[in-house]
């Protein structure tokens, strides 16, 4: 059922809870190849699904800087919004994303992992690279490490773990 | 039942709109598969020396992404000899000296010839007790473009890797007493040392990290020429701008071209074997043999990640002189994969008519064993964990003739060494005087 709500409201909620979700648990990379650790803090989900006004979720769903380089990709849960953080991706150079997550229901399904990656449908075949994710919500959270090492179409991806469901993401590119 | 005459009138007129609608709805579509290359024609947005050749936008990009060449020189900011004159001379000279290896004869040059490329022209060089190393030795024209050395990329930059045959026995096989030995008697180099790192000079690993970094700034500059391939490539970048190209463009042979364009086409050879350096740097399993020795296995690129991940002097580790962790950020984010073993860097085309045999076992005596490896591949062989990007190329005589015509243009003669500029002060303060 969706709820007629007033608009400050909403965006309140909205940006409440995309902060909240930047600081869900999310299980991030350490510094050495290979490692896990996880960040944990407490959340709180206790209101009725809800659908967000869609100005809400624009509100709540901005990079800083020009809103033209930023690209964004949704599932009925949420939305992303991303950009590489110096400019162009390049092939075979090492680059990073900044990203944030925004609801588009509240509450939002609680996400426990968040994973970046990049994959080559035609080739069946990712990164031979971990992105690590860094950042201090509710500032944008940034993935470090990713390499596209073959001209062609990618596909940035994003796996969000909630509970049991796996909500995953894809924006494509091509790499000349 | 008959019809009356402006009847069969009237549907003769609706079938011909329908006709010439159907045809000119076949036209758009016609013209619609013609886009973008034949509009892009049309409009002038192809240069002159591109529809001379026959290219389309596709290739046209394809190819231009092949350079230039060559690229600029950037200092590897893990070693800060890099691009230091007087290491440079040293690295030059100790490559030649035999006297640091561990019996006295074994040169980095015995391995490493220009006239193979530096490769040595074998499959597989022998080690000091005889038997032929693992693998083939790589040449080491344009290796300061790589990311990762050796065949396993078990190392992260060049003076690490070069760690490894002078720490080998089967190889260079030094220590630090014999290095500081070489230097207590030959001033010249110890003077060069001195002028590259400074004072005081160190002892144990620290000496040796040092001659490997001397080395790597030797090697460093060991580029390959431009070929006919980059006169044609750059003919393409400049476009109309540049009135000669187009003969520049014309004058590339018929053949070559052909097989270019499969290269960066339908073979998609260019999708490994990409940008100026013709590799993109990284890691495959191309089907080749990996058997280093009855009964074992050539792990590659597993054993690679392995090693690099366990060495002190990655880039991750204390003796980079890297200023900031970026230096580092491949390692730091490298992923290993059940996928990687057996599998080898993608070497780079360039100077490829020098450094015959070719494989990471030096398997594939010419060019033509390669095309043929490629043209007709087992499938079965690979272990690429469902990776679907080679398939079997089927070429047939001529095409593989155009393929090696194409290869055959990335190479070209090593000019002959100039007579050596003057060195710079620092350096010449170290040479000895003509006479003395």
């Amino acid at each position: 059922m969706i709820a007629a709500r007033s608009r400050p409201a909403a965006v309140a909620r909205a940006a409440l809870f995309a902060a909240a979700l930047c600081t869900l648990p999310i299980r991030a990379l350490s510094e050495e190849p290979g490692a896990t650790q996880t960040q944990t803090q407490a959340q709180t989900q206790t209101q009725a699904q809800t659908q967000v006004p869609p100005q809400a979720i624009v509100a709540a769903c901005r990079l800083p800087g020009a809103e033209d380089t930023v690209r964004r990709m949704r599932v009925p849960e949420l939305e992303i919004a991303w950009r590489p953080v110096a400019g162009a991706i390049e092939l075979g150079r090492p680059f990073s994303i900044e990203f944030v997550l925004c609801p588009r229901l509240t509450p939002a399904p609680p996400i426990d992992r968040i994973t970046v990656d990049a994959w080559m449908p035609a080739h069946r075949h990712g990164m031979n690279y971990r992105p690590t994710l860094v950042g201090t919500p509710p500032a944008p959270l940034r993935a470090d490490g990713l390499l596209l090492h073959m001209p062609g179409r990618w596909e940035i991806v994003f796996e969000l773990r909630a509970g049991e469901r796996m909500l995953r993401l894809t924006d494509g590119l091509v790499l000349r | 039942m008959t019809r009356s005459r402006p009847a069969r009138r009237t549907r003769a007129a609706t079938g011909t709109r329908l006709a010439l609608r159907l045809v000119a709805a076949l036209l758009l579509v016609v013209a619609g598969c013609r886009t973008p290359d034949a509009l892009r024609a049309a409009s002038g947005a192809l240069p002159r020396a591109a529809l001379a050749l026959g290219l389309d936008a596709d290739e046209l990009a394809a190819i231009v992404a092949h350079g230039p060449w060559p690229l600029p020189v950037r200092p590897d900011p893990t070693n800060r000899a890099s691009g230091d004159p007087a290491a440079i001379e040293l690295g030059r000279r100790l490559f030649d000296d035999p006297r640091p290896s561990a019996d006295g004869r074994r040169r980095c040059a015995d391995c490493h010839r220009a006239e193979f490329g530096f490769a040595d022209g074998r499959a597989r060089p022998p080690g000091a007790d005889g038997r032929p190393l693992d693998r083939n030795a790589q040449g080491l024209l344009d290796a300061r473009l790589q990311h990762w050395f050796g065949w396993d990329g078990g190392a992260d930059s060049l003076w690490a890797f070069v760690l490894r045959p002078l720490a080998d026995p089967r190889e260079i096989g030094t220590d630090p007493g014999r290095l500081a030995a070489v230097f207590d008697a030959d001033p010249t180099l110890a003077c060069l040392r001195r002028t590259a790192f400074g004072d005081p000079r160190p002892s144990g690993e620290a000496l040796r990290v040092q001659v490997a970094k001397a080395l790597a700034a030797f090697i460093e500059t060991l580029d390959s020429p431009r070929t006919r391939f980059d006169a044609l490539r750059d003919a393409l970048a400049a476009g109309d701008a540049d009135p000669g190209a187009e003969a520049i463009a014309r004058a590339y042979p018929a053949d070559a071209l052909r097989g270019l364009r499969r290269f960066v086409g339908d073979a998609r050879c260019a999708a490994c074997h990409v940008g100026p350096a013709f590799s993109h740097g990284e890691f495959h399993d191309a089907g080749r043999p990996f058997m280093a020795a009855p009964g074992r296995p050539d792990p590659g690129r597993h054993g690679g990640i392995a090693a690099l991940r366990a060495d002190p002097f990655n880039r991750l580790g204390p003796w980079s002189d890297a200023p900031t962790p970026d230096a580092a950020v491949r390692t730091r984010h490298l992923m290993p994969s059940h996928r990687n073993f057996g599998e080898f860097r993608v070497p780079g085309l360039r100077a490829l008519a020098l450094t015959a045999p070719y494989g990471h076992d030096g398997s594939m005596s010419t060019l033509d064993d390669v095309i043929a490896h490629y043209s007709d591949l087992d499938t079965e062989r690979l272990h690429a964990d469902g990776e679907a990007l080679l398939r079997p190329l089927r070429l047939d005589p001529a095409a593989r003739a155009e393929l090696r015509a194409f290869l055959s243009t990335l190479s070209a003669p090593l000019p002959a060494p100039p007579a050596p500029a003057p060195p710079g002060p620092a350096v010449a303060a170290c040479l000895p005087r003509p006479g003395a």
